[in-house]
C-alpha cells in the first residue's frame, strides 16, 4: 500500500545573489501513512515550515522545487492550478501558529468557516453552516451559535485556534498540517488544543504532520518523530526512543538533553550551540 | 450570512443605542466647529486691510453722509460681537444677508452656483476613485516594468501644481486638439459634463496619484499577510482571495486617504473654477474675498467647511463599517 504522503528528495531553492540561488532544503524525504501522525522537531530556521508548506505548494513565490511530493500517488508539483486548488480545499487542512494573524479580522467567524462553500449552491451552504456549528461543538466551544456572529478580535487565542482547527477539518481532509499550533497559547490552553487535534484526527482517521518545539508534546501525540537540522532530516525517532533509546545524530542528543526534567536537578539547562554539529553530520 | 443572523438579539439593540449617542455627539461637535470657524473668519475679515464701504462707494468714497448711511445699513458701525450676533441670528433664520456687489440675496446667489461646483466635485471625485484605485491595483499586481512606469507618472502628477495641469490640459485638449471647450459651464447635463471634463481631470489628477500610491502600498502589504496564506491554503480561487482578503482589507488605508483627498478636492475647486472660468462656489468665494463682500465670504466659507465636515463624518462612518475592530459596542 502506498503511503498517503510521500516526500521524495525535496529540494527547495530561492533566488539568492548567486545565479544558482540558495538551497534551503537539501533533499528532504519522508512518508506519512494513512491515519498516521508524524511530528517534526528541530531548531528555528531548520526548514520545518518550508517543508510542510511545500506539501500544499505554498512555498515562497519564486522558489524552485526539485524532487517530488506525492499525495495519494499524485505529484503535487505537477498539478495544474485548478487541481492544486481542489487539493488544498478538499484533501489538506492547515493550522498555523498565530490564529489572530492567520484569520482575516474583517470577516465574521461564521463567514470564515463556511468560506470555501461560497461558490456552492444555497443548499450546500446550509449544510456547511450546520456542519460548522457541529464542529465548533466538537472543538468544545460553548455557545457556538453566538461565536459564529463574532469577529476574530472578540475571541481569545485559544478559542480562535479551535475555530482554526474546525475550519481545517470542515471538509474532512485526509491530511492535517499543523505548524506550531500551540506555541502562541498559554500552557493549559496548549494542552487542550493539542488533545483536541489528536482526538479529532483519530476519530476521523486523518493523518497529521505536527511541527513543534515541544519534544514531550510530540512524543505524546505522534507515531514517529522527524528531527530536522539545517534543511535536512537528520533522524527519525519513535516516541519510546525519546527516553533512553539509541540516538544516531549528535544534534538530536543535544536536543533531548535540553529538555527540562523534573527528576533531575540542574542549575541551568544546556543550550544547543549553533552550528556545532555540522562537522558531525558531514562526517557520517 | 444566514447562519449569522440569529446571534444578534439583545446586543444589537445596545449597539444601536451606542450608535445614536455617538451620532448625536458627532453632530454637536460639528456644530461647535462651525461656530468657531465662522467666528474666526468673521474676525479675520474685519481685520483685513481695505474697507467695504469705500469699495461700494467707488469714486464717491469721500461722501460722509453716504458712508454713514451704508455703515448703518450693514451694521458696520456696531461692535464686532454685535455684528457677528446679527449675522448668526440671520443664519439661523435662513437669512444669509445681501451681497453688496451683486445686490442680491446671498442664499440665492450661492444656490445658483452650487450645481456647478457639486457636479465638478462629484465628477472629479469619481475620477479620483476609479483612476486612483485602478492604477494602484494594476501597479501592485503588474510586473516590475509597468510598476516603475506608473510610479514615475504618479510622481509627476503629484509634483505638478494644479494651475500648471490646467494650462497644459487647456493647451493640448482645447486649443490644439479642440476636443473640449476652454471656458463656461455648458447647458443640459451632457453639455455640462462636456464642459466640466477638463476641470474635473485637472482637479482629479494629483488626488488620484495620491490614492494610487496608497492603494498600491496597501495591496502589496495585504498580499503578504498570514491570513492571505490561510485563504490560499484553503483552496480559494485567486479572484476570491484578492477580493475578500486583499482588496477588502486594503480598503482601510484607502478610506483614510480618501477622506484627506476629498478635503483637497473641495479646496481645489477654488483654483480650478477660476482657471476654467466656471461660475461655481469656488470662484464666487475668490470674487467676494477680493472685494470684501463680507456676507458672501462668510456664508461661502461656512458652506465649504460644512462640506469638509460632512465628508469627514462620512469617512469615519465608512471606516466603522469596513473595520469591525473600530466599531463601538462590540460583543466582547
Ligand atoms: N521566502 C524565503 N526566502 C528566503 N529564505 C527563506 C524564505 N522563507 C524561509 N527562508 C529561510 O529558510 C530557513 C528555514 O525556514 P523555516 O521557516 O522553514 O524554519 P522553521 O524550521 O519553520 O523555523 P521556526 O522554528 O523558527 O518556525 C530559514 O533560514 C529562513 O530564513
Ligand atoms: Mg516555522
Amino acid at each position: 500500500m502506498t503511503p498517503l504522503l510521500e516526500v521524495d528528495d525535496l529540494r527547495l531553492t530561492v533566488g539568492g545573489r548567486d545565479p544558482q540561488g540558495q538551497e534551503l532544503l537539501h533533499g528532504v524525504s519522508f512518508t506519512v501513512g494513512a491515519g498516521e501522525a508524524v511530528g517534526i522537531v528541530g531548531e528555528s530556521g531548520s526548514g520545518k515550515t518550508l517543508t510542510i508548506r511545500a506539501v500544499a505548494a505554498l512555498h515562497p513565490p519564486g522558489a524552485r522545487i526539485d524532487g517530488d511530493i506525492r499525495l495519494d500517488g499524485r505529484s503535487v508539483p505537477a498539478m495544474s492550478p485548478r487541481e492544486l486548488m481542489r487539493m488544498r480545499r478538499d484533501d489538506v487542512g492547515m493550522v498555523f501558529q498565530d490564529p489572530h494573524a492567520a484569520i482575516n479580522p474583517v470577516h465574521r467567524i461564521g463567514d470564515f468557516l463556511t468560506e470555501t462553500y461560497r461558490k456552492d449552491g444555497p443548499e450546500q451552504r446550509r449544510v456547511a453552516a450546520a456542519r460548522a456549528l457541529e464542529l465548533l461543538h466538537q472543538v468544545r466551544i460553548d455557545d457556538p451559535a453566538r461565536i459564529l456572529g463574532c469577529y476574530p478580535h472578540e475571541l481569545s487565542g485559544g478559542m480562535l485556534q479551535r475555530v482554526m482547527i474546525a475550519a481545517a477539518l470542515l471538509r474532512g481532509p485526509r491530511l492535517l498540517l499543523a505548524d506550531e499550533p500551540t506555541t502562541a497559547l498559554d500552557v493549559t490552553t496548549q494542552a487542550e488544543v493539542a488533545a483536541l487535534i489528536t482526538d479529532l484526527r483519530r476519530e476521523s482517521g486523518t493523518s497529521l504532520i505536527f511541527i513543534t518545539h515541544d519534544i514531550e508534546l510530540v512524543g505524546a501525540l505522534c507515531d514517529r518523530i522527524l528531527v530536522m537540522y539545517k534543511g535536512r532530516i537528520v533522524e527519525e525517532l519513535t516516541p519510546d526512543r525519546l527516553h533512553g533509546g539509541k540516538i544516531a545524530h549528535p544534534y538530536t542528543e543535544a536536543l533531548l538533553a535540553c529538555r527540562p526534567d523534573i527528576t533531575r536537578r540542574r542549575h541551568r539547562l544546556p543550550a544547543v550551540p549553533a552550528g556545532a554539529f555540522e562537522e558531525g553530520w558531514a562526517a557520517q | 450570512m444566514a447562519i449569522v443572523e440569529h446571534s444578534l438579539p439583545r446586543s444589537a439593540r445596545r449597539q444601536w443605542a451606542a450608535v445614536l449617542v455617538a451620532g448625536a455627539g458627532r453632530l454637536a461637535q460639528m456644530a461647535l466647529t462651525l461656530l468657531a470657524a465662522s467666528f474666526l473668519i468673521f474676525v479675520a475679515l474685519q481685520r483685513a486691510p481695505g474697507n467695504p464701504v469705500d469699495i461700494m462707494l467707488g469714486n464717491k468714497a469721500g461722501d460722509a453722509e453716504a458712508v454713514r448711511r451704508l455703515n448703518a445699513q450693514y451694521h458696520f458701525d456696531q461692535p464686532l460681537l454685535v455684528q457677528y450676533g446679527h449675522w448668526i441670528t440671520g443664519l439661523l433664520h435662513g437669512d444669509l444677508g445681501t451681497s453688496f456687489i451683486f445686490r442680491e440675496d446671498v442664499s440665492s446667489l450661492i444656490a445658483a452656483r452650487i450645481p456647478t461646483t457639486a457636479l465638478l466635485v462629484a465628477y472629479g471625485g469619481l475620477l479620483v476613485l476609479v483612476l486612483g484605485f485602478v492604477t494602484g491595483l494594476v501597479s501592485a499586481r503588474a510586473g516590475r516594468t509597468v510598476d516603475t512606469g506608473i510610479s514615475v507618472l504618479l510622481s509627476v502628477a503629484l509634483a505638478t501644481p494644479t494651475y500648471v495641469i490646467a494650462i497644459v490640459l487647456i493647451t493640448v485638449f482645447s486649443l490644439y486638439l479642440n476636443w473640449f471647450p476652454v471656458f463656461g459651464s455648458g447647458d443640459g447635463l451632457l453639455g455640462r459634463l462636456h464642459h466640466l471634463t477638463l476641470p474635473a481631470v485637472t482637479l482629479a489628477l494629483s488626488s488620484s496619484a495620491a490614492i494610487a500610491r496608497v492603494t498600491r502600498a496597501a495591496v502589496k502589504d495585504e498580499e503578504r499577510r498570514d491570513h492571505v496564506t490561510t485563504a490560499l491554503a484553503r483552496g480559494l480561487d485567486t479572484p476570491t482571495v484578492l477580493r475578500r482578503h486583499v482588496i477588502r482589507n486594503a480598503l482601510l488605508p484607502i478610506t483614510t486617504i480618501t477622506g484627506i483627498v476629498a478635503a483637497g478636492l473641495i479646496a481645489g475647486t477654488v483654483i480650478v473654477e477660476n482657471a476654467f472660468g466656471l461660475d461655481g462656489v469656488g470662484s464666487l468665494l475668490v470674487q467676494a474675498i477680493t472685494r470684501k463682500d463680507y456676507a458672501v465670504v462668510q456664508s461661502t466659507s461656512i458652506l465649504v467647511i460644512t462640506a469638509f465636515l460632512v465628508v469627514n463624518a462620512l469617512v469615519d462612518l465608512l471606516y466603522g463599517v469596513i473595520d469591525p475592530r473600530t466599531r463601538d459596542g462590540g460583543t466582547r
